[in-house]
């Protein structure tokens, strides 16, 4: 016979007899497929339930004990089994066994004598309808195992899910957003999902919901105030998606809702608590200034009034003593500033010019993009910060330039003099603390100021040309205006 | 008078079924037909002693067998006979069977002889 097929399968063959076993055996195998047998309908049925790796099962009518109808019962009735194709070969060939083993579940009936030509198609035909059956049984599994997984995410996770219509009502929530809303009884289905929020975020809410269904794109989460049934309000970090059909039309918006009421509580008692701190700072520091003062005076006077030589030395001492003092108190109004207020958008041209302008930096060009840099308020410090250094240290400058490019998908903004720049041995420590030919505080608080929204900065200038600061400010942290 | 014109032994049945089985065909015909020879004689006689028993499941188990396995070698006429076997079994009509045993046998030992002459050539 023509053609071995490809596709392998595993075939049981359930026949009494034996000669038309070992015949029906040997066209199958010469098919290419593995077979094994069974002589009646008692150990086909256990030998399926010991080892159900079977593709196709052709099975008799006529067995001695339980008859061919009762196996087909039974291997349609067996889990794991009940997919299985089978193929009744008979002699009994009415057409009332036709139909009863067809309603009973068998893939086909192939009457005896057996033609091997119709075994082999109806035999492909079979392992392709196993295939399939295999594949669809993967995939439902694969789906239930996936919806099984999903379901735990929804109904255990802590991040509260409702699905709106696109009517704008609630039409599914999970445990957590009710509990959230301090209802877990099932309540709010039909709801109108703005009517869920605070009224002083409901605008908000309803820009949220529009902009999703228009825009199409991923929108960055909004802080929206909830009204709960308790009459306290609970704030919650909200995340909205579009499930849309295949013309991309909306056909519900799915709605995951962060409680961040308790990190507004945190955030807020911070403030709180920064503030008292600042309070505290000001006035120590003003009482220490004004003892300074003091002590500065009745020691300048000292100074007129002293004749003895011998102490003069010691005076000079005591004063720039007094003068450190002063420069550190100076530091510490600086510093706690610092992180205090959020960050803000700042556009980058105005800040630097307003931030020098007062030097009167030698030879000024301020070449940037039209950006503005997300950073904390203090920015301006760190741009003064650069040309006061310039001023001090630089010797004889003619020329301060800001720029700015791109580098990757970082901002730089670069400034450059041409002064005598900074000695490679103190590179790596003039963002040090206390490191400097002033106060040794200007550099620090830059880099302070600009670590604060993920910003770096370095010296990459070369002694003897002038100074090259460079500023890394990440993606998403700077927009163009 | 014999009124069937079927053949006692089908030879493009047996053809067929060797050409099935490739290069181990002839020799698995020629196995299964001692089997064969071997096997309807006690076939025969257990039917026979059902038939004396009375016991219709039996005939009718034992003689839907010899139908296929006759069919299967091309032994239509035995084939058929043994349907007829068959059907009176289903119909509990035993005791018109003994009369057609004889032919059975008859149908039989034809068959056998073709298929030695079909083995032989």
């Amino acid at each position: 016979m023509e053609g071995i097929v490809t596709d392998i399968g595993r075939v049981l063959i359930i026949e009494d007899d034996r000669i038309e076993r070992r015949l029906l055996g040997a066209i199958v195998e010469r098919l290419g497929h593995s077979v094994r047998f069974a002589e009646d309908g008692e150990s086909a049925l256990e030998s399926l339930k010991a080892d159900p790796m079977v593709d196709v099962v052709l099975l008799d009518l006529i067995l001695p004990g339980i008859d061919g109808f009762a196996v087909l019962e039974g291997i349609k009735q067996m889990q794991g089994i009940e997919h299985v194709p089978v193929i009744v070969v008979s002699g009994m060939d009415s057409m009332k066994a036709i139909i009863r083993s067809i309603e009973q579940g068998a893939t086909d009936f192939l009457p005896k004598p057996v033609d091997p030509v119709l075994l082999r198609a109806r035999l492909t035909s079979s392992l392709a309808v196993k295939r399939y059956r295999d594949q669809q049984r993967e995939h439902l599994a694969e789906v239930s195992a996936f919806s099984a997984r999903l379901q735990a995410i929804i109904e255990g996770g802590a991040i509260g899910i409702t699905i709106i219509d696109n009517e704008g009502r609630l039409v599914e929530t999970n445990p957590a957003f009710r509990r959230m809303l301090g209802d877990d009884s099932g309540g709010f289905v039909g709801m109108q999902f703005v009517d869920m929020l605070d009224t002083t975020s409901r605008e908000e809410g309803i820009a949220l919901l529009e902009e999703a269904i228009l825009t199409k794109e991923h929108l960055l989460p909004r802080e929206l105030a909830f009204w709960r049934r308790d009459a306290v309000n609970m704030w919650g970090s909200v995340s909205v998606s579009v499930a849309r059909d295949p013309q991309g039309n909306p056909v519900f918006t799915i709605c995951m809702v962060a409680d961040t009421t308790e990190r507004r509580r945190y955030e807020e008692a911070l403030r709180r608590a920064n503030a008292k701190l600042n309070i505290l700072n000001t006035m120590t520091r003003h009482d220490i200034s004004n003892q300074l003062t003091s002590v500065m005076g009745h020691l300048s006077l000292t100074q007129e009034l002293n004749a003895d030589p011998a102490l003069n030395s010691g005076l000079d001492a005591a004063e720039e003593a007094l003068r450190v003092i002063r420069r550190q108190i100076a530091f510490t109004r600086d510093y706690q500033d610092i992180g205090v207020h959020a960050p803000v958008w700042q556009p980058l041209r105005e800040l630097i010019l307003r931030a020098v302008e007062p030097l009167h930096p030698p030879g000024l060009t301020v070449e940037v993009l039209a950006v503005e840099v997300y950073a904390d308020p203090m920015l301006e410090r760190v741009f003064y910060t650069f040309v006061e250094n310039t001023r001090r240290h630089g010797g004889e400058v003619t020329m301060c330039r800001f720029s700015t490019s791109l580098s990757g998908r970082d901002l730089l903004i670069v400034y450059t003099d041409d002064g005598i720049g900074v000695p490679i041995e103190e590179k790596d420590r003039i963002f040090e603390q206390g490191v400097g030919k002033n106060t040794g505080f200007g550099l620090f608080l830059a880099r302070e100021i600009l670590s604060f929204t993920g910003s770096e900065i370095v010296e990459t200038g070369e002694q003897g040309k002038g100074v090259r600061f460079e500023i890394r400010v990440p993606e998403g942290n700077f927009r163009s205006l | 008078m014999d009124t069937d014109v079927r053949p006692v032994l089908d030879r493009g049945v047996l053809d067929r079924l060797v050409d099935s089985l490739g290069a181990t065909g002839p020799s698995l015909i020629d196995e299964l037909i001692i089997e064969l020879g071997d096997d309807v004689p006690v076939q025969f006689t257990t039917l026979e002693q059902a038939l004396e028993h009375g016991d219709a499941v039996t005939v009718r188990r034992v003689a839907h067998t010899l139908k296929s396995t006759a069919a299967l070698f091309g032994g239509m006429r035995l084939s058929s006979v043994m349907r007829t076997i068959e059907a009176m079994a289903v119909e509990g009509r035993l005791v018109e069977i003994p009369f057609l045993m004889r032919s059975a046998r008859e149908e039989y030992a034809a068959f056998s002889a073709l298929l030695g002459q079909w083995k032989a050539s």
